[in-house]
């Protein structure tokens, strides 16, 4: 009896359920306007800047209207091949700077030179930019960009004897350039200094890495290797520059013992190690500045030890573009050029705290923080992505090999080698 | 010395007793600090400030969520060293054994439960903490300054959110309690209706007679062998041709038809002996009478863990939702798909996405509670398991 007095109580629950919540009709006030649909994924704070910008545009464009419509970033690739393939895609997306070539391979997106790219290109950071760049033809324009710099642990360094002690310096009021003279210049004195930052005993490490091609990227910049060539057809992962940078990453494990490990599944990540205190250093983008203020931690930032080619880096962020089936790509690239103006950047960096991709910005963007300079000063020595149609499968065939080297199993030689083999067959020859 | 005296005896009820007091102080200090933890933050208000007062005011509380914890163990303690000493002498040997399993099975419950305390605990923690581990005691991860930013954050009632909420109605229905809601229509409909007609067809399948039974039922496993994704474009593009894009009915509509349920319910069906139909036929049943009379009640442990098993796809199918979902339009964004939400490129918000959490496992939770005895009965008699 009592059984069928939950389930009578279950199914009312339900039916009022039905009632209230079935109806997904919503009200929308068309005012004759021609909507411009925008799938971004933006944050929060990120998207009242945006509509703000909207906004500004709207004023000398009235006949038009953007509608930003937030996807999760998570989902976004399938969302937009599915929705390509109904015709229900928006008219431009925000997208991550990886699938820029595959839309464009599939011919989904609108080459911007046809729309008078040309004259406006040199405004952009030609690292970011290069993400766009599918056959010398441009897709897209980089709405945020990013890269990694060298994160450190100020009191690790100090309790090494690297730096003064605390008492000595106010922390708060000091930049970051100012131990700029104090770190390590070269991988050669990254090692000497891994070796004093290192205790095994306490589980304390110099360093702690992640093995994705995309991360290591970074290595294989400052050693001046590339993964495809210029014109995409031939993949280069196995010429000396890349075996000489595979194998100092592999030293740092397995011969100075000053890396812990992080790349193994089931490490700790080099993020939780860093808040930890067990790592001294570890490679990071802009992106966990305030988090790690947040954490209270004492850290700096410092640019990314030179290797045969200098310092460099990788890059990051994302692409925006104007798809197809859009009948107004003008009126889109005309939003978009907005968006990304010297002007709008400056704003959007300044309060966001994000690296500008606009050239026209660099000279006018001031972070009080002095860790975002350091990025900046980072950025100019970006190396450029590696531009294929699918950056998944790229990783999924490089970064076991090179998990191969870290782990002893191969020698780097023979594993590049092997997976530029597996590159060309799989992913440019196809 | 006593004959009954047993040197191995109490050295291992002292043993016994040192591991109950510690685990009694450590868990039961987590918990009355969890729960001083949630009345500061609960006491405080919005932004940093009101996570710095909430770790004052827990700091004040350290005297008595420590104390009462040692007030809880000593009379645990006290409690299990009278019972021992309570017992006669020759049963203190099963009393040891008792008392081990006991301290087994909190140790089991534990390692259970200890990621939805970490949840939990996280879910208060302010960004950029959620990974620090406290440096006196790493098994300490309750939040030293708890705030309730992320669940407000999560159901739009922080100030920034109301602001934006107040000049468009639109963004304002873009929350937790409405993807919550969907959520819950949308795998609640679906599991009913699966079930529903799962049992038809396993009915059928399983009793009657149809000419090619055998092979309709080989063709219709057949597709099971083929992966669900390979359906997605297919389907999508048939939600859209019907108009259905973005609604509810799309969520759920292309899952209906469940192989996977009919299998199910007609292995169990095929249990249910022929005679008793043929007894029900014979008092003047009909097919519909037979069906809700008979099958239905002897098969209702499977029926009700098929509607377990449907409940739980919906509420966790991510990606099927996130492709026909109109973003445009917040009253059609389920709860996976808003969840994934909180993510970005590079960053997640883990302290939203797991005060998020906290709630989306309550239904389930739920249901757990209510169906468990069918649902374990179920399960081994199915013996089919997802």
């Amino acid at each position: 009896m009592k059984e069928k007095y939950l389930i009578v109580i279950a199914v009312i629950a339900y039916l009022a359920l039905v009632f209230v919540g079935w109806d997904d009709s919503i009200a929308t006030s068309p005012d004759g306007r021609t909507i411009l649909t925008f799938w971004h994924t933006y944050n929060d704070q990120e998207e009242v800047i945006l509509r703000e910008i909207i906004k500004k545009w709207e004023t000398g464009n009235q006949k038009f209207t953007i509608r930003p419509v937030r996807i999760p970033f998570d989902g976004h690739k399938p969302k937009l091949r599915t929705a390509l393939t109904v015709g229900q895609g928006p008219d431009m997306a925000r997208v991550d700077w990886s699938f820029v070539c595959e839309l464009a391979r599939k011919n989904a997106v609108v080459d911007l030179g046809t729309l008078g790219f040309e004259t406006i290109r040199a405004q952009y950071l030609p690292a970011a930019i290069g993400s766009c760049n599918v056959g010398g033809k441009f897709y897209g324009l980089p709405d945020q960009s990013n890269c990694v710099a060298m994160f450190y642990n100020r009191q690790m360094f100090r309790d090494a004897g690297l730096l003064p002690p605390q008492a000595e310096i106010d922390n708060t009021a000091v930049p970051a350039d100012e131990f700029a003279s104090v770190l390590p210049k070269t991988w050669e004195e990254f090692i000497e200094f891994g070796k004093k930052l290192t205790d095994e005993s306490k589980g304390q490490y110099a360093f702690a890495m992640l093995n994705t091609l995309w991360w290591n990227l970074t290595f294989l910049n400052t050693y001046g290797a590339r993964i495809v060539s210029e014109d995409g057809t031939r993949c280069l992962i196995d010429s000396d520059a890349a075996v000489g940078a595979v194998e100092m990453m592999a030293s740092l494990f397995a011969k100075h013992k000053i890396e812990a490990g992080a790349w193994r599944p089931g490490a700790i990540t080099p993020e939780q190690g860093f808040v930890n205190g067990k790592y001294a250093m570890i490679m990071m983008g802009p992106w966990n500045l305030a988090k790690f203020k947040n954490a209270k931690m004492d850290f700096g930032v410092g640019l990314i030890p030179a290797g045969p080619a200098g310092t460099s880096t990788n890059v990051g962020g994302t692409d925006v573009v104007i798809f197809k089936g859009s009948k107004h790509a003008e009126a889109c690239y005309s939003f978009l050029t907005f968006f990304t103006n010297a002007e709008n950047q400056v704003r959007w960096c300044t309060e966001l705290n994000q690296l500008p991709i606009n050239l026209g910005a660099y000279d006018l963007v001031k972070f009080e923080d002095p860790h975002l300079m350091t990025f900046m000063e980072q950025m100019k020595h970006a190396g450029p992505n590696p531009v294929v149609k699918d950056f998944g499968l790229l990783e999924d065939l490089v970064n076991p090999e090179i998990e191969a080297v870290l782990s002893g199993q191969k020698n780097a030689k023979d594993a590049l080698g092997s997976a530029a083999k597996k590159v060309q067959e799989r992913l440019l020859d196809s | 010395m006593s004959a009954n005296f047993h040197p191995g005896r109490i050295l291992t009820f002292v043993l016994l007793l040192a591991l109950m007091i510690s685990m009694t102080y450590v868990i039961s200090g987590q918990l009355f600090k969890f729960g001083a933890m949630t009345v500061s933050a609960f006491a405080v208000g919005e932004g940093a400030e009101g996570a710095t007062r909430a770790g004052e005011l827990m700091r004040m509380m350290v005297p008595l969520h420590s104390g009462l914890a040692i007030i809880m163990t000593i009379i645990l303690t006290f409690y299990v060293v009278r019972r021992f000493l309570k017992t006669p002498i020759e049963q203190r040997s099963a009393f040891l054994k008792r008392m081990f399993l006991y301290e087994a099975l909190i140790a089991g419950v534990v390692v259970v439960l200890f990621p939805f305390f970490w949840m939990l605990c996280t879910s208060f923690k302010p960004s950029g903490q959620e990974l620090v581990i406290s440096k006196a005691n790493p098994f300490d991860i309750v939040p030293s300054e708890p705030t309730l930013d992320n669940f407000r954050r999560v159901l739009k009632t922080d100030a920034a959110s109301v602001a934006a909420g107040a000049l468009d109605p639109i963004e304002n229905k873009k929350n937790f309690g409405t993807y919550f809601l969907n959520s819950l229509l949308v795998a609640t409909t679906a599991a009913f209706l699966v079930t529903l007609f799962a049992s038809m067809g396993a009915y059928v399948f399983s009793k009657k007679q149809l000419p090619y039974k055998q092979q309709m039922f080989m063709l219709l496993l057949a597709t099971m062998m083929i992966p669900g994704m390979m359906f997605m474009v297919p389907q999508f593009f048939m939600v859209c041709k019907m108009g259905l894009f973005g609604t509810k009915w799309a969520m759920f509509l292309p899952h209906l038809a469940s192989v996977f349920g009919i299998f199910m319910l007609k292995q169990f069906m095929d249990t249910i002996p022929d005679s008793l139909l043929e007894a029900a036929q014979i008092d003047g049943a009909s097919e519909w009478q037979v069906f809700r009379v008979v099958i239905v009640p002897l098969a209702f442990p499977i029926i009700l863990t098929l509607f377990l098993l449907t409940f739980l796809f919906h509420w966790s199918n991510f990606l099927w939702q996130l492709i026909v979902t109109n973003f445009e339009n917040p009253l059609s964004i389920t709860l996976p798909v808003g969840l994934a939400l909180f993510r970005g490129q590079y960053t997640s918000e883990l302290g939203l996405i797991m005060s998020a959490s906290c709630f989306s496992i309550v239904p389930i939770a739920v249901l757990f509670l209510f169906a468990q005895r069918y649902f374990i009965e179920g399960m081994t008699q199915g013996a089919v398991k997802e």
